[in-house]
């Protein structure tokens, strides 16, 4: 299956991290971070990731653009195998693939000139020198809104907000075809956070990147992305079309990250039913049996604590992994 | 970045010294010339000795005329000659043997903290051996089977000296290797040779530059203590740490043996660590155009 549109394909993919504990690391464990996950993102698209802290989006946006190694899965970039891919071959498939930082402040060199740091990409693989260096270097600052004049200071010199406007031009500097924005705006102000969300989609229409946004700010994923995936505990429990997603949530989980949105309106606010999760997410290194959520989920009945529920297609194009709805 | 641009940068940061730094560089410079220049402006050939002259006051005018500034010594040798002589030795060994030992411990911490896994720990067990074993124990066998020299001096100071560099290269690389700027290198397709020279070097100078500093007077005392033990500089070549080790002997009727080496040490270890800590704040971008 090499659609040449789906710039990514992931195929129960797993990440897992051997832990070592106790005096001389005698007793040893496996972090399950990610468990067996499958995803195609077409180009132009954005897919939105959500889950809670710990859940393995972080894990899985690394693993996808080839920092972290997964231990079985496929990984296809633009119909190219990540996964067991190596030298040159693995080189040139990786720099379609590029990331946006959650944290502007710690994702530029503190050293080097933003010119520089855009720059690095091109004098690695060696596409542009000298006077094509620079202008393409100046093209690119125009387009996240910076002047090129701006490419011999340095980072401290710039706000949050231009930070990642650089962070940006550097990561579209390969003309990628697939960005991972690991919550890319949630370290921003929120004045400034709309401005680099409109920046992301109109270089979107005009460059036709997709989008992979790991988030957990519901209000961002619902103005920015065509398609939501929801993540507990490794493993996907939801995925629909942004308008589906939110208009009819069905996993219990889901429905309980909806409800912990604030209404504008207290009203309705007051007037909502909330649907709040007890207990902490359980440790990935000893994720409980049969459905992941049961120790937590409000439907819970006997089977989910024996038998692991599949992603399922539902009437209106969604798949959910869950029993009892 | 072209050399015009570097340079007017360049110039741009280092436009307003402070006058306490201006007053160091000009020490240092003064000490430097003082040493280049001894041979010339010596008084006295140093190892030259008067015994009817031993242990003289400063400002003690000879038979021959000769007024000895800084006194003589226990053999009556002129002081400041020696002083002068010894300037070159003292700077040049510790000079050398900072820079050999910076090389040797910074690239060895920065590769044990890039590469991790076996690399990580030879290396850093090596470290732990290295510093468990006395310095100067380590440089008294290496001296006993090398033989001694100015050269070896550097050499034996050097290759003791670098497990403390690696310790802070090492930790101060895990932590930088970890932040989101190395992992956009990473993803830019720089190699490690890349990320280590380009951006995890430029990120850890200024708490090396700190250790160098101090490590800097430190070199001057221990080849002054490996000199007392008949290891370091030869007699009747002066240095420093050989001037003052004798003059220890004489302290209570000769204090003026101690006292001017001393204070030339004094001056010269408070010169370079004023110098290198300001050098630490001048390059870090954060801290200018305030």
């Amino acid at each position: 299956m090499s659609d040449t549109h789906q710039v990514l394909e992931i195929r129960d993919v797993a990440v897992h991290f051997n832990g070592r504990s106790g005096l001389f690391g005698r007793s040893q464990f496996v972090v399950k971070a990610v468990n067996g996950v499958s995803l195609d993102i077409a180009a132009g698209e954005t897919v939105a990731l959500v889950g809670e802290s710990g859940c393995g989006k972080s894990t899985l946006s690394n693993t996808i653009v080839g920092l972290q190694q997964p231990v079985e899965g496929s990984i296809r970039i633009a119909g190219e195998e990540v996964v067991g891919a190596r030298g040159k071959a693995l080189n040139d498939i990786r720099r379609k693939v590029q990331m946006i930082f959650q944290d502007p402040a710690l994702s530029l060199d503190p050293r080097s000139t933003i010119g520089a740091a855009i720059a690095e990409p091109l004098i690695v693989r060696g596409i542009a020198r000298g006077e094509a260096l620079k202008s393409r270097i100046a093209k690119l600052l125009t387009e996240v809104g910076l002047r090129p004049e701006h490419a011999d200071r340095y980072p401290h010199q710039f706000s949050g907000g231009q930070r990642q406007r650089v962070v940006i031009a550097r990561a579209l500097a390969l003309e990628p075809a697939l960005v991972v924005c690991d919550e890319p705006v949630s370290a921003l102000d929120v004045s400034v956070r709309a401005q680099i969300l409109n920046l992301l989609v109109a270089l979107q229409k005009r460059t036709g990147v997709a989008y992979l946004f790991v988030s957990h700010d519901l209000s961002v994923v619902r103005h920015i992305c065509d398609r939501v995936v929801v993540m507990y505990l490794g493993r996907f429990v939801e995925i629909a079309d942004r308008d589906t997603f939110f208009a009819n949530p069905k996993h219990p989980y889901t429905k309980a990250l909806m409800s912990a949105v604030p209404e504008a309106d207290p009203r309705l606010q007051r007037s909502r039913e909330r649907l709040i999760l007890t207990g902490e997410l359980p440790s990935p290194s000893n994720i409980p049996p049969g459905c992941a959520f049961h120790t937590r989920c409000p439907l819970a009945t006997e089977i989910c604590s024996r038998v692991r529920p599949e992603l399922t297609s539902r009437a209106d194009g969604s798949t959910v992994a869950c029993h009892h709805v | 970045m072209t050399l015009a641009t570097l340079s007017t940068s360049l110039s741009a940061r280092f436009r307003r010294i402070p006058l306490p730094i201006l007053a160091v560089i000009a020490i240092l410079i003064t000490m430097v010339l003082l040493a280049a220049l001894a041979p010339w402006i010596a008084p006295a050939d140093p190892s030259r000795q008067d015994l009817f002259a031993r242990l003289k006051p400063p400002g003690f005018v000879g038979r021959s005329g000769i007024t000895y500034w800084f006194g003589t010594d226990d053999l009556g040798r002129d002081l400041l000659s020696r002083v002068l002589y010894g300037a070159g030795v003292s700077l040049g060994v510790a000079l050398l043997s900072v820079i050999v030992s910076t090389l040797v411990g910074v690239s060895l911490g920065m590769i044990a903290g890039w590469f991790r896994g076996w690399v990580e720990v030879v290396i850093m067990r090596l470290v732990d051996i290295m510093m468990s074993i006395p310095a100067v124990l380590l440089a008294v066998l290496t001296v006993a089977v090398l033989g001694p020299g100015f050269l070896k001096l550097v050499l034996v100071l050097g290759l003791t000296r670098w497990p403390r560099y690696t310790r802070v290269a090492y930790g101060q690389t895990l932590q930088v290797a970890n932040l989101p700027f190395i992992k956009a290198s990473e993803l830019a397709g720089a190699g490690a040779a890349r990320i280590l020279f380009h951006h995890v070097l430029p990120n850890i100078a200024g708490p090396v530059l700190v250790v160098a500093t101090a490590e800097f007077g430190l070199m001057i005392l221990t080849e002054a203590g490996l000199s007392f033990l008949g290891l370091g500089i030869q007699p009747p070549t002066p240095s420093w740490g050989s001037i003052m080790s004798v003059g220890r002997e004489y302290v209570e009727r000769a204090w003026w043996i101690v006292l001017f080496p001393g204070l030339s040490l004094f001056f010269l270890v408070f010169s370079v660590n004023l110098l290198g800590d300001w050098l630490r704040d001048q390059l870090d971008p954060r801290s200018r155009t305030r």
